[in-house]
């Protein structure tokens, strides 16, 4: 009895004991492993670096979403529908004919997500930059340079839409609201102005691909240059200023090849002033070459991918270069050739010839009736990949270069009827192309040409020709009287499901 | 009746007892009259006095207390006593001999009673010409009173039932009767008695229970209680019940058994598990499958436990019995209790199950000669095809076979038992090079200590499982679609022999496929739980469990250079490799209390602790280009293309812990009262909502037992409700989503001239995540009649369930992404579940037994948004279609409708050219380039089957027994998207299309999505039919116990209208009812088993 008893003393220690020992392990923590939390990073400037990253990391949709909603919605580009392939339930149908709507796939809506996506990411940062107890050198300049990136988001905005809100404060999660064009114009100019001084001022290897002064003065450029678009108020005076800072700098200079500046090193060329680095393995999602190029083409540059037979350009664009042209090697046309110089046959056999005109009447048919050929059309391959690469090039995607300013500063100057002054510097671009083919006078229709033989899929063609009102003219395929309201594209009505306070913008 | 109990005695109560121990401990061995003791001598003279005046005298003269009944003894005349200074012990025995007195004594009490009058020795001369009495108590074994028991006097056919203390009380004419109580689940008892004019009898029955089901013992999660106690609803499933045949999934066991429990296997692999839906889908991206408790271990793996191994499941239904188990416990609990030892000697139990398999059916696709007639009849006089002639489904599949070997031993003595096990299962797929081998060794031991008080328990299982996947990495369905899409013209080996590789897009040489992939995987588990119960007081058990899980599994992947996706990867190998495992640490700490209030008031307490941690890690990498295809996936070092060598780890963990109580009472077996409540946390919430309250109400009315309620058909009959909530936690894919962390997805940006990972929020947090909750409500009513030749029940629920976990679309900025992991929605399952169980012949040589469960269950979507968190469209769009042409979503989900709505165009026939027709809004036909969205409408009936019947036969015949389970799904459409990929016209010659489809009339070239592809989904089969024979093994004097041979079969026929491979098709939440080209063709299987115990 007492033996028991005193077990039973023991065995209540013992469970006591021992269910407190096990109490204790049982805690209610969320561990995290292979995620980093809030409270254990970013500690140090290099891991501070790294969370600043998803800035530059957003821009690379600029070579992809932006670039081909401004080529496939004009003369210089068009995606055809192939057998089965590329009707994308009338996605292209809808851009190639400015038929564009709300609904979902109605429009570009990656446009809008490159640009929300990026401004959200800039947002948190600059919340998190300034919630930081780690200082380091250089932190004033990393805030200027995300500002001036975020500026860069808007401005894509405020050009592909318009009607934009601009939201700043990551804390605050109200629903935006829309300001006018503007306005909008007015923030992206006083954001830019108010950082550029304390960007990094000369181009150097470790600030290659980030936003530096002279990038933020072609950012501003471009701005103005367009501004009597956004606003109805015109800046050409401004856009020269902005231009000329840059050409006095001396930085930059046009290359003396232009197929350098989108080769697949081209990183060192002296005419970028802002790229977004591309990588066939890290920093992915440059496949111009998969989007244009055939699916046996893969012989010809020894890809280790096979391509999308997607893309390619019209008669329209491509009659505008003059045999001799350095820019017409961008250009593929006639039989293709496998790097051997065997030569191609399309899927079912036959020579893979690219076409200048296509012979259908309605390129974007539906599935199933028809449809265009496989060879038919002539390809763009301004970006040539190296040998071995796969679905991603390697090559840098160049968003602002020399020649740019150079053509903005011509194109401003005769604007402004100071043709002459605008004479060397039209030449200038002209003379690398075709030594010998200056102009003695300039039209703003030959410096129209210009831009586009200079330009084309550099993803600026749409807002180039809504600035000089061609975007509503006809070209092959393209059904005059499209009216201005086109000019924007419609905010996604899923967007505005979400935030019923925005305005549709006029016209959808 | 009142009682004399006197002052002294009173006072000296405490004393007394204490005397009475110190009697007991003195003269603990010697058996002797209680007489003896009583050595005071008394005199006492009386003439014609009553029996109580003499009950006076000698509590006067003695030191001990008589209690007696005043009103009875003084109606007692006695004759004429005389005792002289004799001992108090003699003269009690004398008058107990001489009067029938009752004596006892007990302490310094001595109780006085009269016997019953059968032994009353009286004289005749007192009887008299007027009435008896009878009356007496029925209790139970442990002396517990039986309110409502059924009294019969057999001669006169009167009866009546006890009160609430289980009295009873007859007034009767003289004579000898036979008094016979009945009460359900109790053995009936007959006495005989014989009643005296004037007197009153008095006759006590303790009944014996009976096994049966109403005294089943039910598994309730961290207590047990008896099948007629329960007011919730728990369905019990016992190994005699099981389908029996080589299963490679447990809950295949007992599907169909369960009203309300949908388990279905869509196709035959060996490596896919079971849908198992427990009233409906109660989640949209959590999980919906019930959870399971293989003894105890929350969350276990049920692939760790042999078949033969199981004694039940218990299914637990409604919220109020599930949510012991808190946060998840909305879609029900399921717990598995394994076999243990038993107090015997050792006994050898070996059973051996051989089977073989084939395909059921198949979608008959045109032959390489219809297609080339077909040709010729359009005028394509090239066509030539490739010669061949190829049936890829006869191709691809084989006769398999397997073998399913459990060998036991258990037995044990008063202190120890023990069970012990070895489970081999080699299970071959009918598809070739698919398959499951199995292992699982499992040991239990309880152990009794400190005079049984305590009790220790050791369970360990380890298992091994190595599955031999069909096809390609990251999608074992991949290849599957190549058996419907592949050219019958395409011979599959070339004159050669070696095999014919030609491919295109899901139009490769499956069979070469099939023998050049490597895709196996050994999965490895360990299991061991540690279980301590100690009877702390008479009421009070304390327990505590302790669990730890280990599992591993080694995945490989090869898909050499010459294989179909070596060839498409630049002609290069293809090698792949992970690691994985997730341990389980599981601690319990409970206390179970009962006790018996005044006889009548039952109460029963469970309450305690429990906390589970999970921890989940992983290891993988892969490479590509070999020198050699021999290394298979066994040295990735040796990949030669340094660009495409991939390396990745992840680890995550969570943990849960649960306070939870139940209380339940009942009065007299026949009011019930149940209160649960449970406090579940866990971290994958964060601080605002991390913890939740689960409280739960059941109540329930034994009517046959009351007093008023007499029927000699009805044997119980209770009504029973319960109202609860549970929930439901997000899935293992959404472990973080509260928190705001930063992740890297192997993207990079280029700062300061080199290339860096980004570091970017993983997600938009939601701090205010928590679990879905479903409020249950459940009635029911169940009965037993006709002496348990018929029982049954019928239970409706309606559960809601609200915070249904989604994500959603939200506005960037100013949240960093797209889209957020929020509670919002809501929806409703309503249904009726029915259970009917009868003997129909219950005869000594044959029986035929005959079991019914059917269900009805309808889901309808209350909401999907809130004032937060809204869907632009209005719907979810679910239940995608892949293919070429139009296809896109099938489904809606949208509040008022069931979820699985179908929604898509209305077929309207051919029209005169045989292209397809659909109903546009206005009602009007029109043709395919003429519909638009707009004009999509729901049809058809949802997916997911409303109706579920099983039938289950058991006839029995001396030593023969014969079981035929029929298993029933109604009332549901599915999507038939295989034939409508198939049926592409414009794909001929390359690709087939069905048979019967080439002549039909139809031109056009692209199966448009439509209600033509939606078929009735209804089906009856005959899932399992066993024979068995058991030898009579007393001719072998006992060295053999058990000896039994049976034949099964399973899915043996099956009647449907549905023209796919077979209508049990996938019911996964994204794709309700969708039968894909991704179908592993369902067997049809014959066993034989023997089952020998030594």
């Amino acid at each position: 009895m007492t033996i028991y008893y005193q077990f039973k003393k023991y065995m209540a220690c013992i469970m006591i004991i021992t269910s407190g020992l096990v109490l204790s392990s049982c805690d209610m923590e969320t561990k995290v492993y292979d995620e980093l939390t809030t409270d254990n990073f970013p500690q140090n400037e290099e891991q501070l670096l790294r969370t600043i990253a998803p800035a530059y990391s957003a821009m690379r949709g600029y070579a992809d979403a932006v670039w081909a909603s401004q080529t496939v919605t004009t003369d210089e580009g068009i995606v055809v529908t192939r057998g089965s392939d590329w009707n994308n339930g009338g996605y292209y149908r809808r851009l190639g004919t400015h038929t564009y709507n709300p609904s979902p796939s109605g429009s570009p809506e990656n446009v809008w997500n490159f640009c929300v996506n990026g401004i959200a990411q800039v947002n948190q940062i600059l919340y998190q930059l300034s919630n930081i107890s780690l200082e380091f050198e250089g932190k004033d300049k990393k805030i200027a340079e995300l500002k001036t990136v975020r500026a860069f988001f808007y401005w894509v905005m405020l050009d592909n839409y318009r009607h934009i809100y601009i939201k700043t404060d990551f804390l605050d999660t109200s629903a935006p609201q829309q300001v006018s064009p503007q306005e909008a114009f007015d923030f992206i100019e006083s954001e830019i102005k108010d950082n550029i001084d304390l960007l990094e001022d000369e181009p150097s290897a470790n600030n290659y691909g980030l936003m530096t002064q002279s990038a933020a003065h072609v950012l501003l450029a471009k701005l103005y240059l367009n501004g009597e678009v956004y606003t109805g108020k015109s800046y050409w005076q401004e856009c020269i200023n902005e231009c000329e800072t840059i050409i006095n700098k001396n930085d930059y200079a046009l290359s003396e090849n232009f197929m350098d500046n989108f080769k697949e090193d081209n990183t060192s060329s002296v005419e970028t002033i802002l790229a977004i680095p591309f990588d066939r393995v890290y920093a992915t999602g440059f496949s111009h070459h998969v989007y244009t190029l055939h699916y046996n083409s893969g012989e010809t540059y020894g890809l280790s991918y096979a391509p999308w037979n997607g893309y390619s350009t019209l008669r329209d664009h491509y009659d505008l270069f003059a045999d001799g042209d350095q820019r017409k090697q961008i250009f593929l046309v006639g039989q293709q050739y496998a790097a051997d110089g065997t030569a191609l046959t399309t899927r079912d056999g036959k020579p893979l010839v690219f076409t200048l005109d296509y012979t259908s009447t309605d390129p974007w048919n539906e599935l199933g009736t028809g449809g265009v050929a496989e060879n038919e059309g002539v390809r763009v391959l301004k970006y040539v990949p190296g040998t071995g690469t796969g679905r991603h090039m390697g090559n840098d995607f160049v968003v602002f270069r020399y020649a740019d300013i150079l053509l903005m500063k011509a194109e401003c100057l005769v604007r402004l009827n100071r043709n002459n002054e605008a004479l060397p510097f039209i030449n200038q671009v002209r003379e690398r192309a075709l030594a010998g083919s200056s102009y003695n006078s300039i039209s703003l229709e030959e410096l129209y040409k210009e831009r586009r033989r200079e330009f084309t899929w550099e993803g600026m063609a749409k807002q180039d020709m809504i600035r000089f009102g061609k975007y509503e003219g006809t070209w092959t395929y393209h059904p005059t009287g499209s009216d201005e309201s086109k000019r924007i594209f419609p905010i996604p009505s899923t967007v505005i499901s979400l935030n019923p306070s925005l305005t549709q913008n006029a016209g959808y | 009746m009142t009682y004399n109990l006197t002052k002294k005695t009173k006072n000296n109560f405490k004393r007394l007892i204490v005397v009475c121990y110190l009697l007991l401990f003195i003269f603990p061995l010697r058996a002797m009259s209680q007489f003896e003791m009583l050595n005071e001598q008394v005199t006492v003279h009386q003439r014609n006095g009553t029996a109580a005046q003499l009950i006076r005298e000698l509590d006067r003269q003695s030191a001990y207390s008589f209690t007696y009944s005043e009103e009875q003894l003084s109606k007692e005349k006695l004759a004429t006593i005389d005792y002289q200074s004799t001992k108090l012990g003699v003269v009690l025995e004398s008058l107990s001999k001489k009067y029938g007195f009752d004596f006892l004594v007990k302490g310094k009490i001595i109780s006085v009673a009269l016997k019953s009058p059968s032994q009353d020795s009286r004289s005749g001369d007192s009887q008299k010409q007027e009435k008896a009495g009878l009356n007496g108590e029925v209790t139970d074994a442990q002396g517990q009173p039986l309110a409502g028991a059924s009294v019969r006097i057999k001669e006169l056919g009167i009866s009546t039932g006890t009160d609430a203390e289980g009295h009873y009380n007859f007034s009767l004419t003289p004579g000898t009767y036979t008094v016979s109580v009945s009460y359900v689940a109790y053995a009936n008892q007959d006495k005989q008695v014989k009643l005296t004019a004037g007197t009153t009898a008095k006759l006590n029955f303790r009944l014996v229970e009976e096994l049966s089901a109403l005294n089943e013992v039910v598994v309730m999660g961290y207590s047990i209680q008896k099948r007629k106690d329960v007011s919730g609803s728990v369905t019990t499933v016992r190994s005699e019940d099981f389908n029996r045949g080589t299963y490679t999934d447990v809950n295949q066991l007992i599907q169909g058994k369960v009203p309300g429990l949908v388990i279905s296997k869509p196709g035959g692999d060996p490596n896919q598990a079971t849908t198992v839906r427990l009233r409906g889908v109660n989640s949209l991206t959590g999980t919906n499958t019930p959870l399971y408790v293989i003894d105890g271990v929350v969350g276990a793996d049920i692939n760790t436990v042999p078949p033969n191994e199981i004694e039940s499941f218990d299914i637990l239904k409604d919220a109020a019995t599930a949510s012991i188990y808190g946060a998840r416990a909305a879609n029900g609990v399921i717990i598995i209790t394994t076999k243990k030892g038993s107090k015997d000697r050792t006994n050898v139990s070996y059973s051996v199950t051989g089977s073989t398999e084939a395909m059921s059916n198949y979608i008959k696709l045109a032959s390489a000669a219809d297609i080339k007639a077909y040709e010729e009849s359009v005028g394509n006089t090239d066509y030539t095809g490739y010669g061949g002639d190829t049936d890829w489904f006869k191709a691809i599949t084989r006769k398999a076979w397997s073998q399913d070997h459990t060998l036991s031993l258990y037995g044990g003595g008063d202190k120890t038992t023990y069970r012990g096990s070895i489970t081999y299962l080699d299970k071959q797929g009918i598809i070739l090079n698919s398959g499951l081998e199995r292992w699982i060794g499992r040991v239990n031991l309880q152990q009794k200590a400190l005079d049984d008080r305590l009790n220790l328990g050791l369970n360990l299982t380890a298992n091994q499982d190595l599955n031999d996947y069909v096809g390609q990495h990251n999608s074992y369905s991949e290849i599957l679609k190549n058996v419907v899409n592949s050219d019958p013209s395409q011979p599959i080996y070339n004159a050669d022999g070696s095999y014919n590789r030609f491919y295109g897009i899901d139009n490769s040489n499956v069979v070469s496929l099939l023998n050049d992939l490597t895709s196996k995987n050994r999965a490895n588990n360990l299991r061991g739980t540690l279980s301590a119960n100690l009877k702390v007081y008479r009421d009070l058990t304390l327990s505590a469990v302790g669990t730890y899980e280990s599992k591993n599994a080694n995945y490989g992947y090869y898909a050499p250079s010459y294989s179909v996706y070596g060839l498409q990867n630049v002609g290069e190998a293809i090698a792949y490799r992970s690691y994985t495992q997730n341990r389980n640490k599981q601690l319990d700490l409970f206390g179970n209390y009962n006790h018996d209030f005044h006889g009548q008031h039952h109460m029963d307490v469970t309450a305690g602790y429990s906390y589970n941690y999970y921890e989940n890690e992983g290891f993988e990498a892969s490479g590509q280009g070999f020198v050699s295809d021999s290394f298979l996936y066994d040295n990735l070092a040796l990949s030669e293309n340094a660009d495409k060598k991939t390396i990745a780890s992840n680890r995550s963990s969570y943990a849960l812990s649960r306070l939870f109580s139940r209380v339940n009472y009942n009065y007299a077996s026949k009011y019930y009262l149940t209160l649960g409540f449970t406090r579940d946390g866990s971290t994958r919430f964060g601080e605002n909502n991390r913890y939740g309250n689960f409280p739960s109400v059941s109540a329930a009315w034994r009517i046959s037992r009351e007093a008023f309620f007499q029927s000699s058909w009805v044997d119980d009959l209770k009504l029973k409700g319960s109202y609860g909530i549970s929930g439901t936690l997000p899935s293992d894919d959404h472990n973080l989503e509260y928190l705001s962390t930063y992740s890297s997805n192997s993207n990079y940006a280029y700062i300061n001239g080199k290339f860096l990972p980004v570091y970017s929020p993983a997600r938009n947090a939601n701090p205010d995540l928590k679990w879905e909750t479903q409020k249950a409500l459940n009635i029911g009513l169940e009965f037993s009649l006709f002496k348990s030749r018929l029982s049954g029940s019928v239970e409706v629920y309606n559960n809601k369930i609200e915070n249904l976990l989604y994500t959603y679309t939200v506005p960037v900025p100013p949240n960093v992404y797209s889209s957020t992991y929020a509670n919002v929605g809501s929806m409703r399952n309503r249904g009726i579940d029915l259970q009917l169980s009868g003997d129909i012949v219950r005869n000594k040589n044959f029986q035929y037994h005959l079991d019914v469960v059917a269900s009805l269950t309808k889901n309808k979507v209350l909401a999907i948004t809130n004032d937060e968190y809204t869907i632009s469209t209005g719907y979810i769009e679910t239940a995608q279609v892949y293919g070429d042409g139009n296809l896109g979503y099938t489904q809606r989900i949208v509040p008022g409708h069931a979820i699985g709505s179908w929604y898509t165009y209305a077929f309207a026939g051919l029209n005169e050219d045989g292209k397809y027709l659909f109903y546009n809004k206005e009602g009007e036909k029109v043709t395919t380039d003429q519909v638009s969205d707009e004009d999509k409408k729901f049809i058809g009936r949802p997916a997911t089957p409303p109706y579920q019947l099983g039938l289950n036969h058991s006839f029995r015949y001396k030593n023969w027994g014969l079981s035929l389970f029929f298993n029933g799904q109604f009332g549901n459409s599915i999507l038939n998207a295989t034939l409508q990929n198939v049926s592409y016209l414009s794909r001929l010659p390359s690709r087939p299309v069905p048979k019967d489809f080439i002549n039909a009339g139809i031109t056009q070239t692209d199966p448009y999505i439509s209600s033509l592809w939606l078929e009735s989904g209804s089906f009856l089969r005959l899932q399992n039919a066993a024979l068995s024979y058991k030898f009579n093994t007393e001719r072998f004097h006992n060295f053999i116990k058990q000896l039994q041979i049976s034949a099964m079969a399973d899915n043996l026929f099956l009647i449907t209208g549905y023209k796919g491979i077979d209508p049990e098709v996938k019911q996964e939440v994204d794709a309700l009812g969708v039968d894909n080209r991704d179908y592993y063709p369902k067997s049809r299987s014959f066993m034989l088993n023997l089952q020998l115990t030594f």
